[in-house]
């Protein structure tokens, strides 16, 4: 909100919201189930993906809804399936899921991370579940094929959350890092209370599972490399996963986000990891304790070129921020950024850093919600269903509280959380899960104009979504540093473009592309107020 | 044994032992026995020999005290309470009895306290303010765990309670802070501390706790930081040797960077007893600032055995 913008000052003087939310008028009627019971399974707790994808290649993001299921003791009255909304272009979205054969499968469902893996032109799925994984090839006449089995990344007797496609090795190819929460069976019945009432039990009493990192073999294939990238040595309650180069080296690193179990900061040290969590002091917080991790995204908050995180925990310990200062350790900016005074009573899912006012900085958007009905009568301040945030940032890095409409007065159970661009206005909209009830799609109302630059990059010899390129918008007010990233928030996966917001004066000069293969791409002339698609100018390499 | 050998051959209890129903002779011979038993040192003998004693004369309850006094003696407290909370069902009247059930009682929950041991420590908390109702330790005791099992709303009551039933006690008053202040109640807490400050001036406890509510507030932007480094710097002009005060001070020049003080303030709070993972954690941290990277690292050593020592002990 460094400039605070022409748009930001009108929606606040005339009381416009900033997000509308326009679920309704969108069309969107699909609903979330996650089969709640006396029993209390955990998992109950945790599901709830979305994602923002262009499916069928029409420039139109669509939009997928990723259902639990049900129970041993929570049945539902209808099936319960997960919704692939297709855009129409007008503000409407008719229900594809059928037709696309997105099937429910199996398997109680939890996330997803959407990529062209094929390297084809055409965008594939990957559901998280317990007790494994799906994964969706597209046909690219918007249908879908399950090819779990032969692509082997099943992820089987695991409860897999968020997932990140990402290439790990830098062969060009998008691989799958799913984080893996702890060991689970619904036979495994364990009976909690909380004030007198059934209650889920605390994470602690779950066994944290290590993560999988599935190499992409180029044949429709993929390799367990989780044991030989170190990943299979890392167990404990993963929840989020973000993936991006955050030193620099050429390498895409990982930050997974854990439940009462440290954080990881996974260096890439060329295809095998290393853990340096605990050097970054981003594993715990300040008093050592670990919090409980959910959601993460990575992205330059205090705008010096290095990518910092956010971090969803549970109420009273604050969401993080970890302030990327070029060297180890981090600097948590938790308290200073005013993180802590907005999240306190708060238990955080989805976060996405996004520039919503298109002013140059990126402010957060958090969605929360609690595990206890009763916690109220544990904790006056804290309640059961929670309102979303919407953080702006003053470009050093402070945060305040944006008063954005009434979807920010209301309360959710909110779960994942995904961000994308739906009617390519350039100001970036946002799609969450509330457990047990509608999806909310959000209209960004607070970016309105042209100050905003987009880019879709498509990687020749890099992965041909780009996850992984770091771009640097030169402006006449200074630079922006933004990242394609594999995963981010929770349960979710977004628009891989990226929107530079410029500004109320900033005239762009120079776009610097950093390919994940490692080439540098300069390109200048590009118009405010559109979207440029660019090709990595590199041809890929012939066998 | 002093419990044991007052119960046992002091006669007090015996002679006010009600309804003193005939009973086997070799009740009384084996409660001999286990006199003399426990007189030696053998006390498994001697619980033996009171067990059975008390098998024989099942309305006796001498031979339960005595046996509680000897379980006690044996370091097991949960049975110690079991059978002195028998004694004290079969002659409720008995001061004696009940005073020696109530202390044990609150001992074992120190135990339970000690070893994380939350919930059994609310079981026998409850049982204990069931027994005791106008005890202010045993509601202080209640409040202790009613608070470490997230019953912060309950935790405020027991807590107030301890206080009504003794206005005198510091501790019931700084625990009805703490438990406001984890219950959300904030506003509230701190009325209890600034009441509490007036009527314990001289109590350091007061302040530090207080101090502790005003670093977490000032997080929040809810007070002033100088607040928080005021209370807990007057809390250690009382009490030098506060070991929490000194860790929050460290926190708080660590966090602006000053690794010097806060590695001093960790290295007094460490002499002064405090040894838990959050300390090694950020004495680490600290000295890693200040370059001494192998002592970190020892420091770090620390932290993870003693977080390892602290899950394990976090049994029900």
């Amino acid at each position: 909100m460094k400039l605070v913008l022409f748009p930001l000052l009108l929606a606040l003087v005339a009381g416009a919201p900033l997000f509308r939310d326009v679920t309704a008028a969108a069309g969107i009627t699909w609903r979330h189930f996650n089969g709640q019971s006396a029993d209390r399974f955990l998992v109950e707790s945790t599901t709830g993906g979305v994602a923002f994808l262009d499916y069928d290649n029409d420039g139109l993001l669509d939009l997928l809804f990723v259902n639990g299921g049900e129970t041993p003791g929570g049945r539902s009255p209808a099936p319960v399936r997960h919704a692939l909304y297709h855009n129409l272009g007008n503000g409407r979205f008719v229900d594809v899921t059928a037709r696309a054969g997105i099937g429910r499968g199996n398997s109680y469902g939890m996330g997803i991370a959407a990529a062209d893996y094929t390297n084809e032109g055409h965008t594939g799925i990957y559901i998280t579940g317990y007790p494994s994984g799906v994964l969706y090839y597209n046909n690219g006449d918007g249908t879908f094929t399950d090819v779990t089995a032969r692509a082997g990344v099943a992820n089987q007797g695991e409860w897999g959350a968020s997932a990140a496609w990402f290439d790990y090795d830098n062969d060009g190819r998008l691989d799958l890092f799913i984080a893996n929460y702890a060991e689970f069976s619904f036979s495994d019945r364990r009976h909690c209370e909380f004030a007198g009432k059934p209650a889920y039990c605390a994470q602690t009493a779950y066994r944290g599972r290590p993560s999988r990192l599935y190499h992409n073999n180029g044949d429709g294939t993929f390799r367990d490399v989780s044991a030989a990238s170190g990943i299979a040595a890392l167990p404990g309650r993963a929840l989020g996963v973000t993936a991006i180069d955050y030193d620099g080296d050429g390498w895409q690193d990982l930050f997974v986000a854990r439940d009462a179990s440290p954080n990881l900061l996974l260096r890439n040290r060329g295809g095998v990891f290393e853990n340096l969590a605990l050097e970054a002091e981003v594993a715990y917080n300040p008093d050592g304790v670990a919090r409980a991790g959910m959601g993460v995204d990575a992205g330059d908050v205090d705008g010096d070129g290095r990518p910092d995180f956010a971090v969803t925990n549970f109420d009273s310990e604050y969401h993080a921020l970890y302030l990327n200062t070029g060297r180890l350790p981090f600097r948590e900016a938790t308290v200073t950024s005013r993180l802590a005074r907005y999240t306190r009573p708060y238990v955080g899912w989805g976060v996405r850093l996004l520039d919503f006012d298109n002013d140059g900085d990126l402010d957060l958007f958090i969605v929360n919600g609690h595990l206890h009905e009763m916690i109220s009568q544990s904790n006056r301040a804290v309640s059961y269903r929670e309102p979303p945030l919407l953080l702006a940032n003053d470009g050093q890095g402070h945060f305040s509280r944006a008063d954005a409409g009434p979807v920010f007065q209301k309360t959710y159970l909110g779960r994942g959380l995904a961000a994308g661009d739906f009617d390519n206005d350039g100001a970036v909209d946002v799609a969450f899960v509330s457990l047990n009830e509608a999806p909310v799609l959000l209209r960004n109302e607070g970016a309105a104009g042209d100050r905003w630059l987009g880019v879709r990059l498509r990687g020749t010899v890099s992965n041909r979504d780009a996850i992984g390129a770091r771009l640097v918008l030169k402006t006449s007010g200074g630079a922006l540093t933004r990242w394609i990233t594999g995963g981010g928030s929770f349960l979710a996966s977004h628009d891989h473009r990226v929107v530079f917001g410029l500004g109320r004066d900033g005239v762009p000069t120079e776009l610097e592309i950093h390919w994940p293969s490692g080439t540098a791409q300069r390109i200048t002339g590009l118009a405010a107020g559109r979207y440029h698609d660019i090709t990595e100018s590199i041809q890929r390499k012939t066998p | 044994m002093k419990r044991f050998a007052a119960l046992l051959s002091a006669g007090l209890v015996w002679s006010q032992t009600p309804s003193r129903a005939p009973e086997p002779p070799e009740a009384m011979a084996l409660a001999r026995r286990a006199y003399e038993l426990a007189r030696s040192g053998n006390a498994a003998e001697a619980a033996s020999s009171l067990r059975e004693a008390a098998r024989l004369a099942p309305r006796n309850a001498l031979y339960r005290a005595a046996l509680g006094g000897v379980y006690e003696r044996q370091g097991k407290l949960e049975e110690a309470v079991a059978a002195f909370e028998q004694a004290v069902r079969l002659d409720g009247a008995n001061v004696k009895l009940r005073e020696h059930l109530e202390s044990v009682s609150l001992d074992y929950g120190a135990v339970l306290a000690r070893e994380r041991r939350y919930r059994a420590g609310l079981a026998l908390a409850r049982q204990t303010v069931a027994l005791f109702s106008q005890s202010s330790p045993a509601y202080l005791m209640l409040g202790l765990f009613e608070t470490r099992n997230r019953e912060n709303l309950a935790a405020v009551s027991a807590y107030r309670r301890a206080l009504e039933l003794n206005p005198e006690s510091a501790d019931a008053s700084v625990g009805l802070g703490m438990a406001q202040s984890s219950a959300g109640l904030i506003q509230d807490a701190e009325k209890t501390f600034q009441a509490g400050l007036k009527r314990f001036p001289r109590d350091a406890m007061h302040r530090q706790a207080y101090g502790v509510l005003l670093v977490k507030m000032a997080e929040t932007g809810a007070a002033k930081r100088s607040s928080a480094v005021e209370m807990l710097e007057s809390a250690l002009k009382m009490d030098p040797s506060l070991a929490e005060a000194r860790y929050q001070l460290g926190s708080l020049a660590l966090a602006d960077d000053d690794a010097a003080t806060a590695a001093r303030e960790f290295a007094l709070a460490a002499a002064n007893g405090l040894g838990d993972s959050r300390l090694h954690y950020a004495y680490a941290r600290a000295l890693r600032r200040l370059g001494k990277d192998r002592e970190a690292e020892q420091r770090l050593q620390l932290f993870r055995e003693r977080k390892k020592a602290e899950e394990a002990g976090s049994s029900p």
